[in-house]
């Protein structure tokens, strides 16, 4: 075995390892979303439909179509989702390691150990390891975005197959997610322009209709996989879009703005990886950078995109998540040519070492939000599955529930739901709301009055399911801090308190407080 | 289809077979590899996680599911011992509890560990525990103990990461009145659920050994059932029914948190409980089955049930062995050497009934009634029981309820039995012999009149009650119980002379009984004698020099009387006596608090804060002392060690109260504005800031916040109110009457306002004024304000200091003082 061989090996096993550790310690986080998602799941594999609330108006409440159908696989032959969802998430997290270690071989022209420091930058993110196990699709999309533009840009090489390959998995990511869609266009803009190019330089000796024969045709393949599922959605849901859109959208110049620090905040905790990948855009030879056009457009376009629908609530940027491999990558080829101006091979080495490592700790430190943020979601769901249990021996199976959070909770105790942020309701979601833009993203919408109409069993206010003491039902009306547009509402309607009663049952550890209806 | 697929397979072929993609491909193959290992790992453990021992007071095996209408009274216990391997035979090693749960917790028979009562007692820090051994074992140790009786007095709480007893929390009077025997404090079974719950919560992602012990099922039963026209059976029955909802309610917290399956689960109990049978309504007189059995119940999770299935188990079991039981369970392999051995499970090797032996004792007669003590033996199908010269030997399989004495016509089994039972006792020939030498049945009559004297609820019977204690000490000259029940009864009559001298006639029979001398202390304690409670307390520890116990009841009583230096000495020894001790220390510091000399309370604290943080009496107090010293900084950041060792305590009120030690107002008002509810609203938040500020001396920076909430919120009447209060306060009177005014023009019947402007004028010396404003603030009132006032009738008064009520006298309507 050669010896760079068995460097590269012993290397990247450590960082690997260092990756896995550090999804580990972040184990037993899925986020309260995720169980969106399992509840969607299992209403499909006990052959209830695609569905939050079985026999109710369908709605759209989930934005990651193949994942759930995926997981709906697992449900139906007897699994758990939530390991399951670990599992897949820390493959994924492990396939996109791999497939950036494979464009940096075959389009950097890099050796395999040299693929070390893009490697070395995924293991030291927090963002990247706590997204592999919150049991959302983020790294299962975005290993279909890398491998798609892998098999995009080989398919600009030569074989056939490659480009089939690009258009199948950018097909799948637009099945996971709405975003897909516009990876695949971008992609579909790349072969145009790269049709047109040829025809237009006169190389391959086409002519234009046979040039623009390859992209059609991409087009189509895709359009086979992703035109069906439109048409689907539109025949079952009713939209085009999914209903979390509708929900999450709306605040106008206020999104844009919460977008741009979103995007900010994102550049800010990879700013090492964003000024090599400056570095080298700016400074690297033609030859270097042929392959770079197609990752570098995905990525301002993605950012626009980003800051466009107002960013995310999470701190673990997992709407960066699909273009990070190809900012790493850019910004391990901004290590190289930087190490590269100095001759000596001891003071190369030295200055790419001091670049990873600075870099790696930067990427470790700034993400320290993620890392509580995945601490706090571990608590968070002992929490609420403690109090869907409880609910479960409290409740009647029909009675319907009215909560914000309408992950674990529904989820366990499969309740009927009603979502008071509107993620899973038409009306709500369809509801313009003064709060637009201005609050956490998805969590802006609400209607107190038309939650108070349905009648729910059991209201959930967030602020309130935990606290250390029982809660004064006198001080309802105080409520200030932490309280959503609905729950705001609710407790404005002069005869809530009249309708339902707030009660606090001692859980383990702390005190569930909840609204019930009066007898 | 398939050549699409063939299509995009070929490339990818093309391309694994390539040399540059061997290193990506080992680098996945090597961490399925890993990823495998470590999940191997996971599945492959092979001993439970977490141990959860529920011992209950004074279960009696055979009440265990009992029906009523037709359904189980004990429906969760039940549903446990379906799923346990049960014992048949197990006993208790005493039939008090200190001394049984100093067994179960040491495994080891009470003549080793010399624990013979329920108070006094404290076994050597030199003894293995069982919290000990797992916590060497990496295990993370909570106890709740519903009683005070096993406090950390008892040194119980050895090994014990956490041990919550009662008086729960920063109780330091109720830990002062532990110190001076002035009575049991207990905590209720859904107390303790509580408390261990919200231990579980932090703890269960670790290896965990969690000990509840409930105190409901002794007796006086709790919560007091109505036993009127009931016999004490159905008393009993009915605490052990809501005993059972509790037992499930924390069964039910471990299937929630879903580490059930991993956890040893044993259920058992410190003795058994007569209820009549024998002469004897509770525990602690004898050593006769009733007493003696108890349950031993172990569940294991699905996965650990091959080796230890659900079933019964006929060998006999005692206490002692839960200890190397559990050990083995958990898989420690350091088990110490111990009386006990493991369990063996009904899939396991039977222990050979022969070997077995039960050995059990009970002190309770020598401490209570100056009787000898007893002791037992049980082995095969045969039980002896001694006391003096009494023997009585039993066949278990012909006589179960221990009714057919057969010693005089089984000598030799009785000798056999006898000389193992000596073996096993030891040969404290001043204990053993020590006491009144009554046979059995004549105890079973004397307490049949003790009962009888007792059970006479109506006062006006009180009289014929203490007749038969009086014959009950003619037919018992020594003993203690109708002496002390003369004594105080003589107390509280104000002949307390005459009661010394009967109870002093009673101890005097006893002078080489330490306890003797502590009965003697406890009577001028409750006399009020603290200085004749010490003087005995002394003549105790002569007897038993360095018992912690004595020294502590010593050190307690020549604080209350006064004595500060004698207090501080014995309180030393006792600290001497055992320097590891966390809650030594936490007493010494708490003493030295008292007695303001903060230099040495801190030395204490802080050894007992390094020791076991949990034993701090008032963590908070290491704080406190260093703000008393000066040492300011060191104060904060002492305060801030415990906000994060106890995350529910917010100590910020404090810190702010330091900073404006420092004179740092900045610093002190963000601490304050974090000791606030972050849920309220930022008016509510405002107000309450302001109103801690004045509290604590700022007025001045009270006024700025007010002032800064009045431009957030022009219109609210709360502003102007909160400011004309503290004006108030600071006697600017004036300007305070203008806030109240600014109120009244908005809310014209504002009943706080008039009552305040009323406040005003008579400070003002104008009381007809006074008056008229009172007078509209009762008419509107809705019954708030006429609350508040009754609360504290001397906050409003004339300025000659003539208190509210005769105010309230005049301008009350008939009837409205009901």
């Amino acid at each position: 075995m050669k010896r760079s061989l068995l460097v590269g090996l012993l290397l990247g096993g450590t960082i690997s390892l260092g990756l896995l550790w550090h999804e580990v310690s972040l184990r037993e986080c899925t986020q309260d979303d995720s169980f969106i998602s399992f509840r969607y799941a299992a209403n499909l594999a006990e052959g209830k439909g695609l569905v939050f609330n079985p026999g109710e108006e369908r709605v759209e409440g989930y934005t990651n179509f193949l994942w759930t159908v995926i997981l709906a696989g697992f449900i139906f032959f007897q699994f758990d989702p939530v390991p399951v969802s670990w599992v897949l998430g820390v493959a994924c997290g492990f396939g996109i390691l791999w497939c950036t270690a494979l464009l940096s071989i075959r389009f950097c022209k890099r050796k395999g150990w040299e693929a070390i420091p893009s490697l070395a930058l995924f293991a030291a993110s927090s963002a990247f390891a706590a997204e592999a196990v919150q049991g959302l699709e983020t790294l299962f999309f975005s290993l279909l975005v890398l491998a798609g533009t892998y098999a995009l840009l080989r398919g600009r090489e030569a074989a056939t197959g490659w480009w089939v390959a690009s258009a199948l998995l950018f097909g799948l990511s637009s099945l996971t997610r709405p975003e897909g869609a516009l990876v695949a266009f971008i992609g579909f803009l790349f072969l145009l322009g790269d049709a047109l190019t040829d025809t237009y330089r006169g190389t391959g000796s086409r002519s234009l209709v046979r040039s623009l024969g390859r992209p059609i045709a991409w087009a189509g393949i895709f359009a086979s996989l992703f035109a069906p599922y439109l048409l689907w959605r539109y025949l079952y849901y009713g939209f085009l879009v999914p209903n979390t859109f509708y929900a999450k959208t709306g605040g106008g110049l206020a999104q844009i703005t919460r977008g741009v620090q979103y995007s900010a905040n994102f550049f800010w905790a990879i700013a090492p990886v964003l000024l090599l990948a400056a570095w080298f855009l700016f400074r690297a030879d033609r030859e270097r950078k042929k392959w770079v056009r197609f990752p570098v457009l995905l990525v301002l376009v993605y950012t626009i995109y980003v800051t466009s629908v107002g960013g995310d609530f999470k701190l673990t940027f997992r709407f960066f998540m699909p273009v990070l491999a190809f900012l790493i990558l850019l910004a391990q080829e901004g290590m190289f040519l930087l190490a590269g101006r100095f001759r000596s091979r001891s003071i190369r080495y030295s200055v790419l070492a001091v670049l990873l490592i600075a870099s790696c700790g930067h990427l470790f430190i700034f993400s320290q939000g993620s890392r509580n943020f995945a601490r706090g979601l571990r608590e968070s769901l002992v929490n609420k599955k403690l109090i869907a249990k409880h609910l479960q021996r409290i409740t009647r199976k029909d009675d319907l529930l009215a909560i914000g959070t309408v992950g674990i909770v529904p989820y366990y105790t499969r309740l009927p739901t009603l979502d008071m942020w509107g993620l899973n309701d038409l009306h709500i979601a369809h509801k313009k709301s003064p709060w637009a833009g201005r609050g956490s993203a998805g969590h802006e919408k609400g209607d107190g009055r038309y939650v108070f109409d349905r009648r729910p069993e059991i209201i959930i206010f967030r602020v309130l399911a935990q606290t250390p003491i029982p809660f004064p039902e006198k001080q309802v009306k105080d409520l200030w801090t932490g309280m959503f547009l609905s729950e705001r509402e609710l407790v404005q309607i002069p005869e809530f308190l009249d309708r339902y009663e707030l009660r606090s049952d001692r859980l383990i550890g702390f005190y569930f407080n909840y609204f019930r209806l009066r007898e | 289809m398939v050549n699409l697929i063939n299509v995009a397979r070929l490339p990818l072929d093309r391309f694994m077979k390539k040399r540059k993609s061997s290193f990506a491909a080992l680098l996945v193959a090597g961490l399925f590899l890993v990823g495998g290992c470590l999940s191997g790992c996971v599945l492959l453990s092979r001993h439970p996680r977490h141990l959860l021992l529920i011992s209950i007071d004074s279960l009696q095996p055979e009440r265990l599911g009992r029906e009523w209408k037709g359904r189980s009274t004990t429906p969760r216990i039940d549903a446990l011992a379906r799923e346990s391997t049960r014992f048949l035979r197990a006993t208790a090693p005493a039939t008090l509890t200190l001394p049984s749960i100093t067994s179960l917790m040491t495994g080891i028979l009470p003549s080793e560990h010399q624990v013979r009562f329920d108070s006094g007692y404290r076994f050597s820090a030199e003894l293995t525990t069982l919290a000990g051994s797992l916590a060497a074992a990496g295990f993370r140790n909570g106890a709740v103990v519903g009683t005070s009786d096993l406090g950390p007095m008892s040194g119980l709480n050895r090994g014990f990461l956490s041990f919550s007893r009662p008086p729960f929390g920063e109780d330091r009077e109720g830990q002062r009145a532990i110190l001076a025997r002035a009575g049991e404090v207990r905590a209720s079974a859904g107390q303790v659920n509580q408390f261990a719950m919200d231990w579980l919560r932090s703890n269960f992602k670790e290896k965990t050994f969690l000990w509840l012990h409930y105190r409901d099922l002794h007796f006086p039963y709790q919560p007091v059932v109505n036993s009127a026209g009931r016999s004490i059976r159905a008393d009993y029955q009915k605490v052990l029914s809501s005993l059972d909802a509790a037992v499930g309610r924390i069964l039910d917290a471990y299937r929630d948190l879903e580490i059930l399956e991993d956890t040893v689960v044993i259920l058992t109990a410190t003795h058994g409980e007569s209820l009549g049978e024998h002469g004897e309504e509770t525990h602690s007189n004898f050593l006769y089955g009733s007493t003696l059995r108890i349950p031993i119940f172990i569940r294991v999770g699905e996965r650990f049930r091959e080796e230890f299935p659900p079933g019964d188990v006929a060998d006999p079991a005692t206490l002692i062995d839960i200890f190397p039981t559990a050990l083995a369970l958990l898989g420690s392999s350091a088990v110490p050497a111990l009386a006990g051995r493991p369990l063996a499970s009904p899939a396991g090797e039977s222990i050979h009934a022969e070997e077995r032996v039960a050995y059990a004792e009970t002190f309770g007669p020598l401490f209570r009634f100056g009787w000898r003590p007893l002791r037992s033996l049980e082995s095969g199908e045969w039980k002896l029981i001694r006391t003096g010269s009494h023997r009585e030997l039993y066949h278990l399989p012909d006589d179960p309820g221990e009714q057919n004495d057969l010693s005089s016509k089984q000598p030799e089994i009785l000798r056999e039995l006898d000389a193992r039972m000596t073996a096993i006792s030891g040969t404290e020939t001043v204990l053993w012999e020590t006491g009144t030498d009554l046979s059995p049945r004549q105890r079973a009559e004397l307490l049949e009149g003790m009962n009888l004297a007792l059970s006479t609820g109506d006062p006006v019977d009180q009289t014929a009650a203490y007749s038969r204690i009086e014959k009950i000490l003619q037919l018992d000259p020594g003993n203690f119980w109708a002496a002390r029940q003369l004594a105080l009864r003589l107390l509280r009559e104000n002949r307390g002379e005459e009661g010394e001298t009967i109870l002093r006639d009673v101890v005097d029979l006893y002078p080489r009984l330490p306890e003797a001398h502590i009965w003697m202390a406890d009577f001028y304690r409750e006399s009020d004698r603290p200085m004749d409670a010490v003087s005995e307390s002394l003549s105790a520890l002569k007897l038993s020099p360095g018992r912690i116990p004595f020294l502590l009841f010593a050190a307690a009583q020549n604080s209350k009387g006064g004595r500060v230096e004698e207090a501080v000495y014995w309180m030393e020894r006792a600290v001497e006596e055992e320097v590891d001790s966390a809650y030594l220390h936490a007493l010494a510091g708490d003493f030295y608090w008292e007695f303001l000399d903060f230099e040495k309370a801190l030395h204490h604290l802080e050894t007992a804060w390094e020791l076991q943080p949990y034993e701090i009496l008032s963590p908070r107090m290491i704080g406190k002392c260093l703000q008393h010293l000066g040492r300011y900084k060191e104060a904060i950041d002492s305060f801030r060690d415990v906000e994060k060792a106890f995350h529910d305590m917010n100590l910020a009120e404090e810190i702010g109260d330091t900073y404006l030690l420092l004179d740092q107002p900045d610093e002190a008002l963000e601490e304050y504005i974090r000791s606030l509810s972050p849920l309220i609203s930022p008016l509510d938040r405002g107000i309450d800031l302001a109103n801690i500020l004045s509290s604590k001396g700022r007025p001045k920076l009270a006024l700025t916040v007010l002032e800064a909430l009045e431009a957030q919120f022009p219109r609210s009447p709360e502003v102007p109110y909160t400011r004309g209060e503290i004006l108030l306060t600071e006697r600017d009177l004036e300007a305070a009457a203008a806030n109240f005014q600014h109120v009244l023009a908005v809310d014209p019947d504002s009943g706080p306002s008039l009552y305040n402007l009323a406040r005003v004028a008579l400070l003002r010396e104008d009381e007809t004024l006074a008056l008229e404003f009172l007078e509209k603030a009762m008419a509107g009132d809705d019954g708030s304000l006429l609350r508040l006032l009754r609360q504290d009738p001397f906050f409003f008064q004339t300025p000659d200091g003539t208190p509210l009520n005769l105010y309230l006298r005049e301008i009350l309507q008939p009837g409205q003082e009901g």
